[in-house]
């Protein structure tokens, strides 16, 4: 049954009532664990919780030994005594809310029910492992913090809290998914948040109605209000300075319980060309980064596409000599030169994809497999010409400056490769043009996609094609046009 | 609204399939470079020998005679499978034994022709064949090797095509084979 079945049901007065009725709602879990005992004063009561889930010595110290040793006379409601008088714990609280309890059990909170009270005392007794603080794999910088989240929001909150140390945090909870009832918080800055996306994701999360959420992308796909484009509208990050820097320009930022990925909201189309190295490192340095990495997107959809262009249509503006350096490397190849560039972007994404999730020991392995057999090989059985495949691996490389944008980077090379197949570079400025009306028409959470390039201004672009030093970001970025800008005095 | 869409939608890749020369999409392998062009005088005829690289460091002589330089080049395209790409042409040879008005007439009709590049130089020869038919050490192409020997000079600008057309006097440098060499001559051609 799900948590929600039981709201608005109470306990009874009666514990062994009580005792049965909670072990019928966890019938067949042999992990729960149900420690009755009695005070010397005669408190009768009843301690739950689960195993592998509590921190024992906390348990053990604070609320089962003090209850052991509790002598004294006690009066009033038992479970309000308790917590007043008898528990060791900071955090603890009362309630006769069934489904609360429930909730409350399954986090890792002690239940205590007390004999002729139908209230019961949560502990916090939470104690199950977490991986620990490490760097996250995808998101490595050279200089700077190696801080990452895990998967216990409650310390990705306390990790956040030490970055952002100002009462303008605000952490708002939130739960959902029907079975793993997952815990989530939006945190914003209250003075400089973008208003209107902040209302936005409050609304479309409780809108989800979904069996359960057990990652950042679940949560993702269903507030995105773009949903079959290509682009991501929501940014993902592991790192806490990330997230503080982005909720330090308006963004709104969501933790969810499980994952050590959190999502900030809006978007924009430049931050698929910023590194967490760019704020770490000297700006001139940054600024040949983030350059590299808008051309290299442009060569990465480009360099395959026209380049089939210029062979099938235009061999007239290809220079002499390296057209029949082409022509002569094309000789009896089995494939038409679409179906090769296909076939070689579908082998640079396989190599791609298998060297991401193989083991380490055979990357090795998979390194001479790709050189040698399909780059040499290859060419020398006559199934790949070796310009096409130059042509192919130069796009590839290029593609893997801009990680972000890899499924976009991917499916819009297959396009213009078609396209410029079958209408040459007339079919080149068509795409090109495609692809810019749907990035210009892309809209995160209320806030233009491409919202910091509309304008050709030096506020605009300080930290978009470029990274300003920081004695000129005086102002934040444009997504929250009407809170405060200034962040710094000039 | 979502009609509306799929409509323009529709019109423009029915644009684009309109515009774009599907028709004129070869692969490389399909279509051969024509490397030079030669013309000659045969009784009241016109032979044309055009020079064609099948691969690139192998050339081939083909020659067809007709009525006018179209019909030429059109039974020579009639003979050979690829497509050929004049806009790699290097070298024009006008032979000496042709007259003025069917020099002019060869002229007039490539520079018309749509893919045939303008910088393309015109030469003379007494027999444009035998200068195509010259091999040169290197195997490179004759007409690339007549080009790339052109364009170092400045002077030799004047014999391209499109100055040709510009220039009121109209002088063609001659050059010579002679066995496996070209040789150039002092003298210039004037065609007009």
């Amino acid at each position: 049954m799900d948590i929600k079945f039981y709201e608005g049901q109470k306990l009874s007065k009666n514990l062994n009532k009580n005792i049965n009725n909670i072990k019928e709602i966890f019938k067949n879990d042999d992990i729960l664990r149900i420690r009755e005992l009695t005070t010397p004063s005669g408190l009768k009561c009843a301690l739950f919780f689960f195993d592998g889930m509590v921190n024992g010595e906390v348990l053990n110290e604070s609320v089962v030994r003090p209850l052991l040793t509790f002598s004294q006379e006690y009066s009033g409601e038992k479970a309000e005594f308790a917590v007043e008088h008898i528990l060791f714990t900071a955090e603890t609280s009362v309630s006769d809310n069934l489904a609360q309890m429930i909730r409350n059990l399954l986090y890792g909170d002690t239940l205590i029910l007390f004999e002729s009270d139908s209230n019961a005392v949560t502990v916090n007794t939470k104690g199950w492992r977490t991986r620990g603080i490490s760097e996250p794999g995808d998101e490595r910088v050279l200089q700077g913090p190696r801080e990452g989240f895990d998967e216990s929001v409650m310390l990705n909150m306390a990790m956040l809290r030490r970055k952002l140390s100002t009462p303008d945090l605000k952490a708002e909870f939130i739960q959902s998914g029907r079975r793993t009832d997952t815990r989530m918080f939006i945190c914003y800055l209250e003075s400089v948040v973008n208003g209107k996306a902040l209302k936005e994701l409050k609304k479309r999360i409780k809108e989800i109605d979904i069996d359960s959420i057990l990652d950042a992308n679940y949560i993702n796909e269903l507030i995105n209000e773009n949903k079959f484009s290509i682009f991501k509208t929501a940014g993902t990050t592991e790192r806490p300075d990330i997230v503080a820097a982005r909720l330090l320009e308006g963004r709104v930022a969501l933790f969810i319980d499980g994952t050590p990925v959190i999502l900030t909201v809006p978007y924009l189309f430049c931050e698929n060309f910023q590194s967490d190295d760019d704020y770490y490192q000297n700006y001139t340095v940054a600024f040949i980064g983030r350059i590299m990495r808008y051309v290299s997107f442009f060569l990465a959809i480009s360099i395959p596409s026209v380049f089939l262009a210029l062979i099938s249509h235009h061999k007239q503006l290809i220079p002499t000599s390296l057209y029949l350096t082409i022509s002569a490397s094309r000789n009896n190849l089995p494939f038409p030169s679409v179906l090769e560039c296909l076939l070689l972007i579908l082998i640079f994404e396989l190599l791609r994809e298998t060297g991401l999730r193989v083991p380490q020991s055979m990357g090795s392995a998979l390194s001479i497999v790709g050189g040698l057999v399909i780059g040499q090989s290859a060419v020398e059985a006559k199934i790949v010409s070796a310009p096409m495949l130059i042509a192919v691996a130069a796009g590839g490389i290029a593609g893997l400056m801009v990680q972000k944008l890899k499924g976009a980077v991917f499916y819009s090379r297959i396009v213009m490769v078609l396209l410029c197949y079958f209408f040459g570079l007339t079919g080149y400025f068509i795409g090109i043009t495609a692809l810019l009306t749907i990035i210009f028409s892309l809209n995160s959470f209320g806030t233009d996609y491409t919202a910091s390039l509309n304008e050709i201004s030096f506020s605009s672009l300080k930290d978009t094609v470029f990274r300003a030093p920081w004695f000129k970001m005086d102002t934040r970025p444009v997504i929250s046009p009407n809170r405060i800008r200034q962040r710094r005095k000039k | 609204m979502k009609i509306l869409k799929i409509f323009l939608a529709f019109i423009i890749i029915f644009s684009l399939c309109s515009c774009a020369s599907l028709t004129e999409m070869r692969e490389v392998e399909d279509a051969v470079l024509v490397c030079a062009l030669g013309f000659d005088r045969s009784g009241d005829y016109i032979k044309t020998s055009m020079e064609i690289a099948f691969k690139s460091d192998k050339t081939t002589i083909l020659t067809a005679i007709g009525e006018n330089t179209e019909e030429c080049i059109k039974k020579i395209e009639n003979n050979v499978p690829e497509k050929l790409i004049f806009s790699h042409c290097g070298t024009v040879v006008i032979g000496q034994s042709l007259t003025h008005k069917t020099v002019s007439a060869i002229l007039d009709y490539l520079f018309i022709k749509e893919d045939f590049p303008l910088n393309c130089y015109v030469v003379s020869a007494d027999s444009a064949n035998n200068l195509l038919n010259c091999k040169m050490p290197s195997n490179e192409p004759i007409g690339y090797s007549i080009a790339k020997l052109l364009s170092q000079k400045s002077q030799d600008a004047d014999s391209r095509i499109f100055s040709l057309f510009r220039n009121e006097e109209k002088l063609l440098p001659c050059f010579k084979a002679n066995e496996k060499t070209l040789i150039r001559e002092e003298k210039k051609w004037k065609i007009n």
